[in-house]
C-alpha cells in the first residue's frame, strides 16, 4: 500500500517518532491508557468513557473516541490499531485492506494471559521496558499474597443471568490466588457457564461474588441469596461486590481484586 | 397514479443515483469530497481517496446491489405466488445463508480468511433451496413449496438458536446476534466483488419473467394455456431468488421488510402489473436500502444503529398501515 | 376444411377414478362444436386434455396434426386459446390490460404492443361488449363481466382453435345471446371453437355438431337433433324434456325420471 509509504515517509522527519495508536476495543483502551504516552493516543473506543466498564474512564475522557468504524480510524492515520478478538470482522478486514497495521488483543482467560496482554500492548505502543517493569511488579504482588491457606472457603461468581466463571478464566484464577475454592469448578464448569440454584444449594458457598455491569440496579446476587430455597436450606452467603470496571477487562487492577478477595477471605475466617 | 414504465424507472434511477452520491458523501466526519475525487482521479493515494474508494464506495455499492436484490426478489416472489404478503425469505434461502454465516462465525471466526463468510452464506442459501426442492419435489404446488420453505426456515432458525445457546462466551453471543441484525458498515470492495457475480446471475435469471408473471395473474392454468410453463417458471424464480438473496444476506446479514414493503409501495404506480413491478421494485429496493444506510449514519445513537434494525423499525408499522388501508378499501 | 384438433382414444385416471375413458373426437375448421353432459361428466377435464394442459394417460391429442405435447408452448398458445370456467384474477389490473395479456403468445419478452396487436385487442373488447368496462379494476367485475373479459382475452390472441368452458353460464340473456353469436362468428373460415355448454337450447341452436359425454365416456355425437334425442337425454340426464321451436329450437326439462 503506497498510503503506508506516505505515512512512514512523513514520519522520517522526526527522530524516533512516537508510535501513534488507536484502539477500538475496551480492554485494549485500558492497556493503552496504562502503557502509552498521552501524545501517542489518537483515539479510544466509545466504551472507554463508560465508568461501568472502563477502569481508567476518567483518564480516558481526555481522549477522543471512535465507534469502531474503519473510516474514523483511517482519518486518524495511526501507526498501529489495536482491535479485540471479537471486533467487527468486516471492520478488521477492511482496515487491513486499506493497509493499516493491526494488532489483535485476545481475550485473557488466565492471569498469565493478562500479563501477556500487558507485554504485547507495551511492545505495540513501543514501551516494552515499561511493560516488563510493570509485569515484574505484578508478579511480586502475587508472591506477596498471604500464602497460609488453612481456611479455604467456597465462593461462586454470580453475574446477571446466572453467569459464573470456572477455573479457566481470569475471575476463576483470581479466586484461586485469593485462597477461595470455586463452586463453579465443583459444579463442573470450566470457563463460562451458568450456576443453577440447585448447584448453589448443594454446594453451599460461603460467598457470592457479583460484579454487575449496570450500576445502581437491583443486585441479582442479593436477590439470589434471598431465594426461599436458599433461606430454607439455611444458607446465607456473603455478597462480595466488585465494581464491574475491575472485572470486565484484565490489567493491574485485576491484582487489586485478588488482594481485595483475599482480605474478604481473611475477614470471613476471623469472624 | 400510474406512470409510464420509462418515466417511473427514470425517476427511481435518479433518486437511487442521488442517494448513492449522498451515501458516498456522508460519514461521521465530513469528507472533502472534491479533494477526495481529485485525488482518486489523479491516482494519488491520499487518506481521502482511500476513504472514498475503499470504505464509502463499497458500502454504497453493496447497499445498491443488496437493496435492488431484495426489491426485485420480493416483487418476483409476490408475482409468482400471486400474494402481496410473499417475501424473498419464503424460499428459505435467507435463513440458510444466515445459518451458514453464523456457523462460520461460530467455528472459524479467527481461523478462516474473511471471504469465507459470504461464500458460506451463499452456499447455505443454495443448500436451503436444494433442500426445499428435495422436500417438495419437482412438480410441487406452490403451497407445498411454501410449506417446505417454512420448514427449512424453521430448521435454520433452530440451528442458529443452538449455536447461540452453545456459544462459548457472552462476547461470542454478542457477535453472532449482531451479525444477524443486518449491517453494511465497513464492507470492502472485495466483499462487493464477491457478492456481485451471484447477484447478477440471480438478476439475469429474472430477466424476461415479467410477461410470464403477468400471464400468471389469470391463474396457473390459464397462464399455461398462454404459453407459460408453470413448473419451469417456479424453479427459475426460486433459484434466482436463492442466488441473489443468498449473496445479499451473506454479505449484509438479515435485512427485513424491503422485499415485502417496496413492491407493495410501488404496485399502484405500475398499474398493479407484476411484470412492470420487477424493474421498479429493484430500483425502489436500492433506494430504500441506500436511504436506510444513510439514516443509520445520521441518526445519533450511543451504539451505532444497524441498518436491518432500522428497516424493520420503519417497515413493520408501514406494513401495518398498508394492511389497514387495504382493509378500508375492500370494505 | 381441415381437422384442427382431435383426440385419439384419450383416457385419464386420477386417484383410481376414471375421469375420461377412451374418448376420440375432432374439431374441423369452420365448426362450432358443443360439448354437453351432466355435472361431473368430465367435460372440463376433457377440455383440459384437449388444450394440452393435462397430459393424457393413454391416447393422443393432435393440434394441427401434431402431438400437442410436442409443440413448443408459445407456438401452441398462438394456435389454441382456452377459457377457464371461472378463472381467477389475482391483481387489480384494468380490464384493458387483462385483454391485452391475450397478445402475450405473440410477443417476445421485450416486445411492445404493435398496431396489429392493438387492433386485435380493440376488436376483442368491442366483440365482447367490454368497452364500458375497459378502465375498470378487473377484480371488481361481476361473474358475467369477468367471463366476457376472459373471453375477450382469448379472442385477442387470435387463435385458430378456441376452447371455452361454460362461457355463458354466468351471463344474462342478452350477453348469452351475444356470446353465442360471437362464438358462431369466430368459428368460421380457418377457425374452430369447442364450447362446453349446459344450456341445451343454445347448444341445439348455435352448434354445428355436439358431443354428449357421461361419466367420462362419449355417449353420442353428431347433429344436435340426433345427439339431443329424447332417449339420449333420458339416459344421460335422467329427465323428460319438452322440445320445440323449429328454427329456434328450445329444450325445457319437465320432470325427473
Amino acid at each position: 500500500m503506497s498510503l503506508l509509504f506516505i505515512l512512514s515517509a512523513r514520519n522520517v522527519a522526526a527522530e524516533t517518532p512516537p508510535i501513534k495508536v488507536a484502539s477500538i476495543n475496551l480492554c485494549a483502551d485500558q492497556l493503552v491508557l496504562l502503557l502509552a504516552d498521552k501524545e501517542q493516543i489518537r483515539s479510544l473506543s466509545t466504551l472507554s468513557h463508560d465508568e461501568a466498564g472502563s477502569f481508567y474512564f476518567e483518564k480516558a475522557r481526555s481522549f477522543p473516541t471512535n465507534d469502531g468504524h474503519a473510516e474514523e480510524i483511517l482519518t486518524l492515520q495511526p501507526d498501529v490499531v489495536i482491535v479485540g478478538q471479537y471486533s467487527n470482522k468486516h471492520t478488521v478486514a477492511l482496515l487491513k485492506e486499506v493497509g493499516l497495521t493491526l494488532q489483535t488483543l485476545p481475550i485473557a482467560n488466565s492471569i498469565e494471559a493478562v500479563l501477556d496482554n500487558i507485554l504485547n500492548v507495551a511492545k505495540w505502543v513501543g514501551h516494552r521496558q515499561r511493560g516488563e517493569a510493570l509485569i515484574a511488579t505484578l508478579r511480586n504482588r502475587l508472591l506477596a499474597l498471604e500464602s497460609s491457606q488453612e481456611s479455604r472457603p467456597l465462593a461462586a461468581v454470580y453475574d446477571p443471568n446466572g453467569y459464573t466463571s470456572g477455573g479457566q478464566s481470569v475471575r476463576g484464577q483470581i479466586m484461586e490466588y485469593a485462597g477461595w475454592r470455586n463452586a463453579a469448578s465443583l459444579a463442573g464448569i470450566e470457563s463460562y457457564g451458568k450456576l443453577t440454584l440447585e448447584a448453589i444449594i448443594k454446594l453451599q458457598p460461603d460467598a457470592l461474588i457479583e460484579s454487575p455491569y449496570s450500576p445502581g440496579t437491583y443486585s441479582r446476587a442479593q436477590a439470589m441469596s434471598q431465594h426461599p430455597a436458599l433461606l430454607a436450606a439455611g444458607l446465607d452467603p456473603q455478597i462480595i461486590h466488585i465494581p464491574s470496571r475491575m472485572t470486565v477487562c484484565g490489567g493491574p487492577w485485576t491484582f487489586d481484586v485478588i488482594e481485595l478477595l483475599q482480605a474478604e477471605r481473611l475477614k470471613l475466617a476471623s469472624e | 397514479m400510474t406512470l409510464s414504465q420509462g418515466k417511473l424507472c427514470t425517476i427511481l434511477s435518479v433518486i437511487a443515483l442521488l442517494l448513492f452520491v449522498v451515501s458516498v458523501s456522508i460519514g461521521r466526519d465530513s469528507l472533502p469530497l472534491f479533494a477526495a475525487l481529485k485525488d482518486t482521479l489523479a491516482g494519488t493515494d491520499s487518506v481521502y481517496s482511500v476513504i472514498l474508494t475503499q470504505i464509502r464506495l463499497p458500502r454504497a455499492l453493496i447497499a445498491l446491489v443488496a437493496g435492488a436484490t431484495l426489491g426485485l426478489c420480493g416483487a418476483a416472489m409476490q408475482g409468482l405466488l400471486r400474494n402481496p404478503l410473499a417475501s424473498p425469505g419464503l424460499v428459505g434461502s435467507a435463513s440458510g445463508a444466515a445459518f451458514f454465516a453464523v456457523l462460520v462465525l461460530y467455528f472459524g471466526s479467527n481461523i478462516v480468511p474473511p471471504y469465507v463468510l459470504p461464500l458460506a452464506g451463499m452456499f447455505g442459501a443454495l443448500l436451503a433451496t436444494a433442500l426445499v426442492y428435495a422436500l417438495a419435489g419437482r412438480d410441487a404446488s406452490v403451497t407445498t413449496l411454501i410449506l417446505a420453505g417454512v420448514a427449512i426456515n424453521a430448521l435454520a432458525t433452530a440451528g442458529m438458536s443452538l449455536l447461540l445457546n452453545l456459544a462459548p462466551s457472552p462476547f461470542a453471543v454478542r457477535e453472532l446476534v449482531l451479525w444477524t441484525l443486518g449491517d453494511i458498515t465497513d464492507r470492502s470492495m472485495s466483499d462487493f466483488w464477491l457478492m456481485l457475480p451471484t447477484s447478477l446471475i440471480g438478476w439475469a435469471m429474472l430477466v424476461g419473467v415479467g410477461g410470464k408473471l403477468d400471464s400468471l395473474t389469470l391463474g396457473e392454468r390459464t397462464a399455461q394455456s398462454m404459453g407459460v410453463n408453470p413448473v419451469h417458471l417456479r424453479w427459475r424464480v426460486f433459484i434466482a431468488v436463492s442466488l441473489a438473496v443468498g449473496a445479499a444476506v451473506a454479505t449484509v446479514g438479515m435485512i427485513g421488510f424491503i422485499g415485502l414493503v417496496v413492491p407493495h409501495l410501488l404496485r399502484p404506480y405500475v398499474a398493479h402489473e407484476p411484470g412492470r413491478l420487477l424493474a421498479a421494485s429493484a430500483l425502489g429496493g436500492a433506494c430504500v436500502l441506500l436511504a436506510a444506510d444513510i439514516g443509520v449514519r445520521l441518526i445519533p445513537t450511543d451504539s451505532p444503529l444497524k441498518v436491518g434494525v432500522l428497516t424493520a423499525l420503519v417497515g413493520a408499522p408501514f406494513f401495518l398501515h398498508l394492511i389497514v388501508r387495504s382493509r378500508r378499501e375492500y370494505l | 376444411m381441415s381437422v384442427l384438433l382431435q383426440s385419439i382414444d384419450v383416457s385419464l385416471t386420477r386417484s383410481e377414478r376414471v375421469l375420461v375413458n377412451h374418448v376420440s373426437m375432432n374439431l374441423v375448421s369452420g365448426e362450432l362444436v358443443g360439448l354437453v353432459g351432466p355435472n361431473g361428466a368430465g367435460k372440463s377435464t376433457l377440455l383440459n386434455l384437449l388444450a394440452g394442459l393435462v397430459k393424457t394417460d393413454s391416447g393422443a391429442v393432435l393440434l394441427d396434426n401434431k402431438d400437442i405435447n410436442k409443440i413448443p408452448l408459445q407456438q401452441k398458445s398462438q394456435l389454441l386459446a382456452w377459457v377457464a370456467q371461472s378463472g381467477p384474477v389475482n391483481w387489480p389490473l384494468t380490464v384493458e390490460r387483462i385483454v391485452a395479456l391475450g397478445r402475450r403468445p405473440h410477443l417476445s419478452a421485450w416486445q411492445r404492443l404493435t398496431d396489429e396487436d392493438n387492433a386485435a385487442i380493440e376488436y376483442a373488447i368491442a366483440a365482447t361488449d367490454c368497452e364500458s368496462l375497459r378502465h375498470q379494476d378487473a377484480t371488481t367485475l361481476s361473474g358475467g363481466e369477468r367471463t366476457r373479459m376472459l373471453l375477450a382475452r382469448a379472442l385477442a390472441a387470435q387463435p385458430k382453435v378456441l376452447l371455452a368452458d361454460e362461457p355463458i353460464a354466468a351471463l344474462d340473456l342478452k350477453h348469452q345471446l351475444q356470446t353465442m353469436q360471437l362464438l358462431r362468428q369466430f368459428a368460421s373460415g380457418d377457425n374452430a371453437c369447442l364450447v362446453v355448454l349446459h344450456d341445451l337450447s343454445m347448444a341445439y341452436r348455435f352448434c354445428d355438431r355436439l358431443y354428449l359425454i357421461n361419466e367420462g365416456e362419449l355417449v353420442a355425437q353428431g347433429m344436435p337433433s340426433d345427439v339431443l334425442s329424447d332417449d339420449n337425454l333420458k339416459a344421460v340426464y335422467g329427465v323428460e324434456v319438452i322440445k320445440g321451436g323449429g328454427d329456434l329450437p328450445y329444450i325445457v326439462p319437465v320432470r325427473e325420471l
